[in-house]
């Protein structure tokens, strides 16, 4: 069948043009979202959770954050590492307390298990790190002392001798 | 009359276009790896040790300690300092009920340039203030604002330098009791 290409062009290559993206705009979000994520780089580390029900108190502190238990303290609940261990709507009956009414029961049964298990890896692993006594206190804003009181003294009696009281930044 | 036009082409100059892919990768990279470690509320921690009781002597210096601590009273902050512990100021809350957080900083820098060797403050808040007002207590009795008396101190040289903090071992005093 006859060919309907010119015979002038049969010899030459049909050329596959290259596609050159316009990416100048693109760059520019780029380079202005990593500046923003730049700035709200946590250098810490550490990722603080805060449940519902729980406001934390605004402070000028500029300590970072540093790894340990998290114990989260609302007027409600307590919980340690994100597990509830206490809340008031489930066991409102119960008495929790002991030791003249200054050891939480359920959070110094908790605590203690935390130590143990932490204690217990250090053994297994040639390279464990010793259980350094850091717990970061996330409480609402509301609590009161007598309240608060409670808490460390349970967290002492655990035998956890460094309190890190979470705060939010009071500058953006 | 124009002379004809060569039928040589032309060299033309090529566009230089910088091959941007693997900046764009690396880049890429970054942004996800940022976005993983972003944190859009900024949190920080204030530090407190539990309070130890000890049978022991104390060590036997001249310098005599400060024990610098704050106690909350239902209507006042007072200031005491020294062993046995002495009150050395009460300052009334405001009208309203609020502590004078202002009054009290001024005061503890006055104490502070006083013993800048000292980094030991003793809180002892009552059962009623709450954790944002024992938060704000804490920020008073640390934060050195740059508007503040310049206190100098020796760092590990021994050269003078500017104190950064005004009491930065904070302890809270009753939790036992």
């Amino acid at each position: 069948m006859p060919s309907k290409k010119s015979i002038r062009n049969r010899g030459m290559k049909t050329k596959v043009k290259t596609i050159h993206l316009e990416m100048t705009s693109l760059l520019d979000i780029i380079t202005i979202l990593l500046a923003f994520l730049l700035q709200s780089y946590n250098n810490s580390g550490v990722i603080i959770d805060v449940p519902k029900g729980i406001e934390i108190p605004k402070s000028s502190s500029k300590e970072l954050n540093n790894f340990g238990v998290q114990v989260q303290v609302s007027p409600t609940t307590i919980w340690v590492d994100q597990k509830v261990i206490y809340d008031i709507n489930n066991t409102a009956n119960v008495n929790i307390y002991d030791q003249d009414r200054l050891r939480i029961i359920p959070l110094y049964n908790e605590l203690v298990q935390k130590k143990m298990y932490s204690e217990q890896i250090r053994k297994a692993t040639p390279a464990g790190v010793e259980f350094s006594g850091v717990v970061n206190l996330i409480m609402d804003k509301s609590l009161k002392f007598n309240y608060i009181k409670k808490v460390l003294h349970t967290l002492a009696e655990a035998g956890y001798k460094k309190y890190k009281f979470v705060v939010m930044s009071d500058q953006y | 009359m124009f002379k004809r036009p060569s039928r040589r082409i032309k060299s033309r100059r090529e566009d230089l276009k910088l091959d941007l892919t693997s900046v764009m990768d690396g880049i890429f990279t970054l942004v996800f790896f940022l976005l993983m470690y972003a944190s859009f509320i900024k949190m920080f921690e204030i530090s407190n040790d539990v309070p130890i009781i000890s049978n022991k002597e104390p060590p036997d210096t001249k310098i005599k300690p400060l024990a610098l601590t704050i106690r909350v009273v239902d209507d006042a902050v007072e200031v005491a300092t020294g062993l046995p512990s002495t009150v050395v100021s009460v300052i009334r809350n405001l009208p309203e009920g609020e502590i004078d957080f202002e009054k009290l900083h001024e005061f503890l820098v006055q104490l502070k340039s006083k013993y800048p060797h000292e980094n030991l403050a003793i809180i002892e808040p009552n059962g009623d203030l709450d954790y944002e007002n024992l938060v704000k207590l804490m920020d008073t009795a640390q934060e050195l604002r740059k508007t503040d008396l310049e206190i100098f101190v020796k760092d590990n040289k021994g050269n003078q330098v500017r104190a950064e903090k005004l009491f930065s071992e904070i302890i809270i005093g009753n939790i036992q009791s």
